[in-house]
């Protein structure tokens, strides 16, 4: 009797919730929203999102005064406050309001899901990634990293899980708090290879001849329905893996939502030759008379990561007959980027044969010896100019950005008879960096700048160089650091380490590389230094701080007394 | 006396719960905004409804309606379309759009099966928008011709005169046929989901003299006091 009108008060409590048919988000966190629009989906109820102030209001023309409504508030990101009262206001006379700190696990406590795709939402796209394939499976996202662990380990612990996918890179914390639920890893080194692995999943089990595309941007309603597979086509350069992907795959249609991505979406038109429909507008919600425009689609955008490459100059170099193009990265973010350039009046083409790194902030001056048919390189009389088409991004398999110009050469005659070699690498693991040791053995002054390629940390290939360029006078060497944070398995896993260092007679052009490899070493200061530095320590602190008060005269004394120095009393 | 105070509790707390779920009642008619579009005139002969209405020309007489909607728009060059935060602008410049504009009330079309729509799916579209084929101005005489261009939707063809079609308003009534301006023809997917198709154009005179690519007309329920929400597609060539 007692558990039956247990059952009845938990089924009134859920009511609003279990019998609305249209559920408003109101928050500013994407994660809110993405987590009940996943919810709306699973539980097969129209879900809308917030996008700000203004919109709420909107948000209610196109939803009749007789739909039960519950409205989702972020306790601390929410647009409007009390949001039920407005829409009482408006007539609706359903509206619950269910207020939530972390919409994202109270949901997943209510969704009922027995599956879960658990990510890192550092990485936005990633959860755009996985929501179709999500919806369509029933299964629910959890975002995880070393802070919450914890609570979603306690999630999954009630619910025993029948499936658990990791997908994309997590933190190590979380790899390793999971690995109890034998989980299946997606993680195949960038967004692009990612989400194709994902979509092949969501084939299995609802094959498509539509794709819908996007670039994990925003959210829209169309992304987290689980009607189609959601497949990523980069910013403005369609990445190959993605075209290759296309060309092989069943889809004969393909969706594009929203316009930013018109430029990539006509290059799959054209070159691949699937059809290709953009949703690009939707009705005008405010009441303007019998005949509107249409609006924009309702998006929430997610936050990204947006890389800046541009071109510092271009020259000719007459003594080596040589073109160096020299690159900047403008934002903080390693970028890897790939040339073509094509020389006028001459028409002459250079190219790079694979992406090149580019650290955050940093130059980077690529030298080309000879034409894409191998010939010497020569300018014509008078002015030159250099065509620069680069694709660019942050991995070399993602390269999803367009960069162009036509720039001005330069010319300059100068031999560069620098030499520089890496004669030894350490990892310190007290500091976290490596130490590149570089050694002049030519017969200039040199400049250079040493990096450690692909290293592998948390299971992810890194490529990282020192914050400056160094001065070397000819003969001398240097131990230059490479900041780059290593855990002990991370330590295990790279028995060797690849370094290349840039280097060059000007400091602006780095055109020469020498590269070396070396097994893991590290150093770290020994235990004895800690125990001596103590012993100082303590020692400094009771001859300064523990001092002993005479009673008589106030005199100060060594802690080691027992008469005062002054007054001789008992201490 | 413990489960007493247990029940009592639970009592307690699902009254005002009880209260939230509670069936609404019905409610009246709310009056949408009746501004008036530049237009042509309305003879004296015709009714005039309040709030504000599309004409549509049924057989020999204009009648107004509340019942249709229509949209405009550009989906050449620059575009620029409103949303809650203002207007963004868009550049088309470098894509080119083939063929037709689309508008349904689904989010999610099955373009690999699309043609005419038939009789189950009108009569399914009557009910969603509260619409009676006894009506005047509803779906089966609005769309009462069918002549029109054939119409390519991805890799289908749909032939020309062969689906339900009309042709709106360009500054002036149209014959219907396979060259009018703006025509516009029923499709639907494998899923019944209408798709009102409007064939494009670029930079034509529409209702109200002024150009556009697109112009359609929908239907819009009369009984809600909400609009209803079409999403709007276009092909990419």
């Amino acid at each position: 009797m007692k558990h039956k009108w247990s059952v009845l008060f938990l089924v009134l409590f859920l009511a609003p919730i279990v019998y609305a048919d249209q559920y408003i988000v109101n928050s500013a966190d994407w994660r809110d929203v993405y987590s009940a629009m996943l919810y709306g989906s699973l539980q097969n109820v129209k879900t809308d999102f917030i996008t700000s102030a203004n919109h709420a209001p909107v948000l209610l023309n196109n939803i009749p005064l007789d739909t039960p409504i519950t409205i989702f508030t972020s306790r601390s990101s929410q647009y409007v406050s009390s949001y039920r009262n407005l829409a009482l206001s408006r007539g609706y006379q359903n509206v619950t309001e269910l207020t939530y700190a972390t919409m994202n696990l109270d949901l997943a406590e209510l969704s009922g899901a027995d599956k879960f795709i658990v990510l890192d939402d550092s990485y936005g796209y990633n959860a755009i990634a996985v929501a179709s394939y999500a919806a369509k499976s029933g299964s629910y996202v959890l975002f995880a990293d070393a802070g919450n662990i914890a609570s979603v380990d306690a999630l999954l612990n009630d619910r025993n899980p029948s499936s658990v996918i990791i997908y994309g890179q997590v933190d190590r914390e979380v790899k390793d708090t999971l690995a109890k639920y034998a989980p299946e890893t997606i993680n195949d080194g960038n967004r692009f290879e990612n989400n194709m692995a994902i979509v092949d999943k969501y084939q299995q089990i609802a094959p498509s001849q539509q794709v819908v595309l996007t670039n994990g941007e925003f959210i829209e309603q169309s992304l987290i329905s689980g009607d189609d597979p959601v497949l990523f086509i980069g910013k403005t350069n369609v990445p190959d893996e993605v075209r290759k992907y296309i060309n092989q795959s069943d889809f004969d249609v393909a969706i594009l939502i929203g316009n930013e991505l018109v430029q990539s979406a006509v290059t799959i038109r054209r070159q691949i030759g699937i059809s290709v429909f953009v949703k690009f507008a939707r009705g005008s919600r405010t009441p303007e008379g019998p005949i509107a425009q249409v609006e924009d689609l309702d998006r929430f955008p997610m936050p990204g990561y947006f890389l800046n490459l541009t071109y510092d100059n271009v020259v000719y170099n007459s003594a080596t007959k040589t073109l160096e193009v020299t690159y900047k990265n403008n934002v903080d973010l390693a970028t890897y980027f790939q040339d073509t350039v094509t020389i006028l009046p001459l028409n002459q083409t250079v190219g790079d044969a694979e992406p090149v790194f580019i650290d955050g902030n940093d130059f980077k001056t690529v030298i080309y010896t000879k034409t894409t048919d191998d010939q010497d390189i020569s300018l014509a009389e008078g002015e030159n100019t250099a065509r620069l088409f680069t694709i660019y991004g942050e991995s070399p398999q993602s390269l999803e950005n367009i960069v162009q110009a036509e720039l001005p050469i330069q010319r300059i005659t100068v031999l560069d008879d620098s030499a520089i070699e890496i004669t030894d690498l350490v990892y310190d693991t007290t500091k976290a960096r490596f130490y590149v040791t570089l050694e002049n053995t030519g017969s200039v002054d040199a400049y250079a700048k040493p990096e450690v390629v692909d290293v592998l940390v948390n299971d992810q290939l890194t490529t990282k160089s020192a914050d400056a360029v160094v001065f070397l006078k000819h003969g001398e060497n240097a131990k230059v650091p490479v900041k780059l944070k290593l855990s002990s398995v991370d330590i295990e896993d790279n028995a060797n380490i690849k370094a290349r260092a840039y280097y060059g007679v000007r400091e602006n052009s780095l055109i020469k590389i020498v590269v070396a490899d070396f097994a893991m070493a590290t150093v770290s200061m020994a235990m004895v230094y800690y125990v001596i530095i103590a012993v100082v320590v303590c020692t400094l602190l009771l001859l300064i701080v523990f001092r002993k008060k005479c009673r008589m005269c106030r005199q100060k004394n060594m802690f080691y007394r027992k008469h005062c120095k002054k007054c001789k009393a008992k201490l | 006396m413990k489960n007493m105070k247990l029940w009592l509790l639970m009592i307690l707390l699902a009254v005002p719960l009880l209260m939230a779920t509670a069936e609404a009642a019905p409610q009246g008619l709310n009056t949408t905004s009746n501004t008036t579009v530049s237009g042509p005139t309305i003879p004296d002969y015709t009714r005039q409804d309040a709030g504000g209405t599309i004409t549509t020309l049924l057989v020999n007489q204009s009648q107004q309606t509340e019942a249709w909607k229509g949209y405009v728009g550009n989906v050449t060059g620059k575009v620029a379309l409103r949303d809650s935060s203002g207007y963004t602008i868009y550049d088309w410049n470098f894509a080119s759009i083939a063929g037709e504009i689309y508008a349904s009330r689904t989010n999610s079309i099955t373009w690999t099966a699309v043609n005419c729509t038939n009789h189950t799916t009108i009569t399914s579209e009557y009910s969603a928008v509260n619409m009676a084929d006894s009506d005047v101005d509803s779906i089966n005489k609005t769309f009462n011709a069918t002549k029109h261009a054939s119409i390519t939707v991805g890799s289908l063809t749909v032939e020309n005169d062969t689906c339900a079609s009309t042709a709106t308003y360009n500054g002036t009534a149209q014959n219907v046929n396979s060259t009018a301006r703006f025509q516009e023809v029923l499709l639907k997917d494998t899923g019944s989901n209408m798709i009102y198709t409007t064939i494009l154009e670029q930079d034509k005179i529409g209702y109200n003299t002024f150009t556009y690519d697109f112009q359609l007309i929908v239907p819009d329920s009369d009984a809600a006091a909400t609009d209803t929400t079409y999403y709007f597609f276009a092909e990419l060539t």
